[in-house]
């Protein structure tokens, strides 16, 4: 067992005003905390309706994505091709993937519409040639069509991330019969959750009398396919941003970015461009500013003891929130992130110059494989996010993960009220932080 | 070409063994490595770009979110591996290693220094000779099962730390070490708990456990004792060891019921290495799974033909049973049988006329099933025998 009375914690931390914005932390070994709820390629891969999946990789890899598909009961969508230590030296990869996906699909009762095959690192290294993979695969099964997908981690630091990535092949099939077509309606890609109704982007686009369509709310392959019908492709997600700029271009549309924010007047900004996007003279947000002004006098008299710490997975301007919180004179005790996006830039220079106490901490530092058990103080402490309510410890905790459905001022209307709720009712962290792929029930 | 002789033809359609319409796979050797070495304050580094550390601490370690331990993920990226730069993980073992100070490191390597070809083991010789710290490096490649990763870690750490010096035993109380206790055949911990105690009451003393607990701080003099029982076949490697190094034989075997109890007593009373139970031919009871848990069912029931998808289990298996090549293949040869016995992801491939007796296996099915995971040892094998009404 380990001695935990000896060890240095604070090298996976720093101030904020010691850190620079392009490198915070230098790249080490490497600790992955237990709060899984941010979801993977495979739970992303099913958000395409009717297809399945076929990973092709060594055991080692597949184990994580073949459980993960049991775990989320879509096991009867997935299926594996394993490579073996003779398959990488007889160089027989093309076949291996041809004939073991060939096999797979002669054996499901029911064919899919499409398959997502995603190949690895292996491939990717040997030299695979995977046009003439897809090409015979396509000869073999006219009638299924098939997605290059990849789960290539190896790449993750040379340009699209996999999860980039990932995003963008879920579009890939849309027919690029749709650049002919262009209705009065929207598509939002390549989120993990539907924008909720309520929401500022969707209720204006309801008054405009503009469709909202999203791969979330897709239940058939025809479904699927509308989403390419609309005039315009937007995104909420910087992660999301190749999958929507290479859709819009096949399909020579408009794309549009709403960044997710927290601030008043970054909303107030966000949502006049939304209205002059779709020719609506205004979006009138009078009764739910005051609302939240309500529950902001609440959140402040509730969170007089306490101090905030947030993680990354929260959301994707998790600092855009740091800075919400820090304005409205609240006590940010810690950030857990390993670098920041550029929508989060302003927010980053922001707070270097005016909160220079601020602690940026890496979660993935072998350091901090030890906070958690380090953190047991009688310090209250509100967690907005899985991986820092583990380092923190504590069970006063907003399980947000990759912003949950909210947008505009009816999202930080609802963040505000479980901020509430979380410092009201102590929730079993433990049970909720290791359930992989928070609300995957697309299947 | 060579890969044609991996496929069969069934009714004129190519079926590829390594192709899984709907099953699990076990736990791969990178796992195994960091899970056998879990509890024995060293620092494990799988080499590997990512994925590895989330799939092992969310499926395959069950004791990463309450008990500490180093084990961390290279992060290989592209560029480190086509150029064949390997001082970035010498130099990020070392910083950490003085940073922490671990009692060894361990490299576990994935598909891709595998691919490339990393000379792992003279890493470990330069992360040695720059912290001072013991460091080996397991033939792993992400390609074969827990069992040959975690069966090289407890190997190679035994040949660094058991002392060398047999001591003479002089009590009349004979010493056992268990050997092969890790989450991923035993992901209970009362199961061994179980064992322990079972090993107690014939009258023996144990002298440690690898290698969970806290019967593993004395790993180190595992020479000191008078028999080794291996209750895994990961454990298999390091009796041999054991035994060619201090003369300890051992008996591969567990305690499941009375009768199998017993015999495990009077071997090690009589220093010998297997136990005689008779069981039925020509059974109509396919038991699935890793070949000492599953041996131990068979002798528990009476009859029952093995199946196991494990290569590396192949040495320990009899005549009868059979390492299967795939599912395909599997699922056809479980037609055959009215009783299957296994992991409950195994359902998805036998037909509904078969009667199926769950036996949940951390290292097939993660923790989809842990909570129903089933203490056989002692009495309380009989127990289920009677209720299984077989």
């Amino acid at each position: 067992m380990i001695d935990l009375h000896n060890i240095d914690y604070s090298t996976s931390s720093n101030k904020i005003s010691n850190l620079d914005f392009d490198n915070l932390f230098p790249a080490g070994l490497v600790y992955a905390p237990p709060a899984r709820g941010v979801w993977n390629i495979v739970h992303i891969g099913f958000l395409m309706p009717e297809s399945h999946e076929i990973f092709v990789c060594a055991e080692g890899c597949i184990r994580g994505v073949v459980l993960t598909a049991h775990e989320a009961g879509f096991e009867s969508r997935f299926s594996t091709v394993v490579i073996q230590e003779r398959n990488v030296i007889d160089g027989d990869m093309e076949y291996q993937i041809i004939d073991g996906v060939s096999d797979v699909l002669n054996r499901l009762e029911k064919k899919p519409k499409a398959v997502e095959v995603y190949t690895s690192c292996i491939h990717y290294f040997c030299g695979c040639d995977l046009d003439f993979v897809y090409r015979k695969l396509r000869e073999k099964f006219p009638h299924i069509y098939f997605s290059d997908c990849y789960m290539t981690p190896i790449t993750r630091k040379s340009g699209i991330t996999p999860d980039e990535k990932m995003r963008r092949q879920l579009y890939s099939l849309i027919n690029d019969e749709n650049k002919d077509v262009s209705d009065n309606s929207i598509t939002m890609v390549a989120n993990v959750y539907a924008l909720d109704e309520t929401s500022d982007f969707r209720q204006i686009l309801k008054k405009a009398n503009v469709n909202y369509r999203d791969i979330t709310l897709s239940k058939t392959w025809q479904d699927y396919q509308d989403l390419g019908k609309s005039k315009c492709f937007a995104y909420t997600n910087l992660a999301a941003e190749k999958a929507c700029k290479t859709l819009s271009s096949r399909l020579e549309k408009k794309s549009y970015y709403y960044p997710i924010c927290y601030r008043k007047e970054d909303i107030r900004k966000n949502n006049k461009q939304l209205c002059e996007l779709v020719n609506l003279k205004s979006f009138d947000t009078e009764v739910i500013e005051n609302e939240i002004d309500i529950l902001i006098e609440e959140v402040k008299v509730l969170l007089k003891d306490f101090s905030i710490v947030l993680d990354y997975t929260a959301t994707a301007r998790v600092l855009n929130l740091t800075r919400f919180f820090i304005e409205l004179g609240l006590n940010v005790k810690k950030v857990y992130l390993d670098s920041v996006n550029n929508s989060d830039r302003e927010d980053f220079i922001y707070l270097k110059e005016n909160c220079e106490n601020l602690i940026l901490s890496s979660p993935t530092h072998p350091a901090a494989r030890f906070l958690h058990n380090k953190e047991n103080s009688s310090e209250k402490i509100l967690a907005i996010g899985q991986k820092c309510a583990y380092f923190e410890g504590t069970s006063n905790f907003v399980n947000l993960v990759e912003g949950n459905s909210y947008c505009g001022f009816d999202g930080l209307k609802k963040l505000l009220i479980d901020i509430i709720d979380a410092i009201n009712n102590k929730k079993d962290v433990s049970s909720i932080i290791q359930v992989k792929g928070w609300g995957c029930n697309c299947g | 070409m060579f890969h044609q002789l991996f496929k069969l033809k069934v009714g004129g359609v190519i079926v590829v063994n390594e192709a899984n319409k709907i099953l699990s796979v076990y736990t791969s050797d990178t796992s195994g490595v960091c899970s056998a070495l879990y509890e024995l304050d060293g620092m494990c580094v799988m080499h590997d770009a990512s994925g590895c550390n989330s799939t092992y601490n969310t499926h395959d370690e069950p004791r990463w979110y309450d008990i500490p331990s180093r084990v961390y993920l290279s992060g290989i990226s592209e560029y480190e591996a086509i150029l064949g730069d390997e001082s970035k993980l010498i130099n990020d073992c070392v910083k950490t290693a003085k940073e922490q100070k671990p009692k060894f490191i361990a490299l576990a390597p994935t598909p891709i220094p595998y691919m490339m070809g990393q000379d792992i083991k003279a890493i470990a010789k330069e992360i040695q000779r720059k912290t001072d710290i013991s460091t080996f490096a397991i033939e792993t490649n992400g390609m074969n099962s827990y069992i040959s990763g975690a069966s090289q870690a407890l190997l190679e750490w035994a040949k660094i730390f058991v002392n060398k010096e047999k001591k003479l035993n002089k009590n009349k109380v004979k010493k056992i070490n268990i050997i092969g206790a890790t989450p991923l055949d035993f992901c209970n911990y009362e199961i061994v708990v179980s064992i322990i105690n079972s090993i107690k009451d014939m009258g023996f003393e144990i002298n440690s456990v690898w290698s969970m607990g806290p019967l593993t701080k004395n790993m180190k003099n595992s020479n000191n004792a008078d028999f080794n029982l291996v209750i895994s076949s990961l454990g298999l490697k390091v009796a041999k060891y054991l035994k060619q190094e201090f003369d300890i034989p051992y008996l591969v075997a567990l305690p499941f019921g009375k009768e199998q109890t017993d015999k495990i007593k009077k071997a090690i009373l009589n220093g010998n290495e297997n136990i005689d139970i008779d069981t039925k031919a020509n059974s109509k009871i396919a038991i699935i799974g890793e070949s000492v848990y599953s041996k131990a069912i068979k002798n528990l029931i009476g009859e029952g033909i093995i199946f196991t998808l494990l290569g590396d289990d192949e040495k320990l298996l009899s005549r009868d049973d059979v390492l299967e090549k795939g599912e395909e293949s599997l699922k056809n040869n479980l037609k055959n049988y009215s009783y299957v016995i296994g992991d409950p992801l195994f359902k998805h491939i036998v037909s509904k006329d078969v009667n199926f007796i769950e036996m949940p296996h951390f290292a097939f099915s993660g923790r989809m099933y842990k909570k129903n995971i089933i203490n056989l040892v002692n009495n309380n094998g009989d127990l289920w025998r009677e209720e299984i009404n077989l």
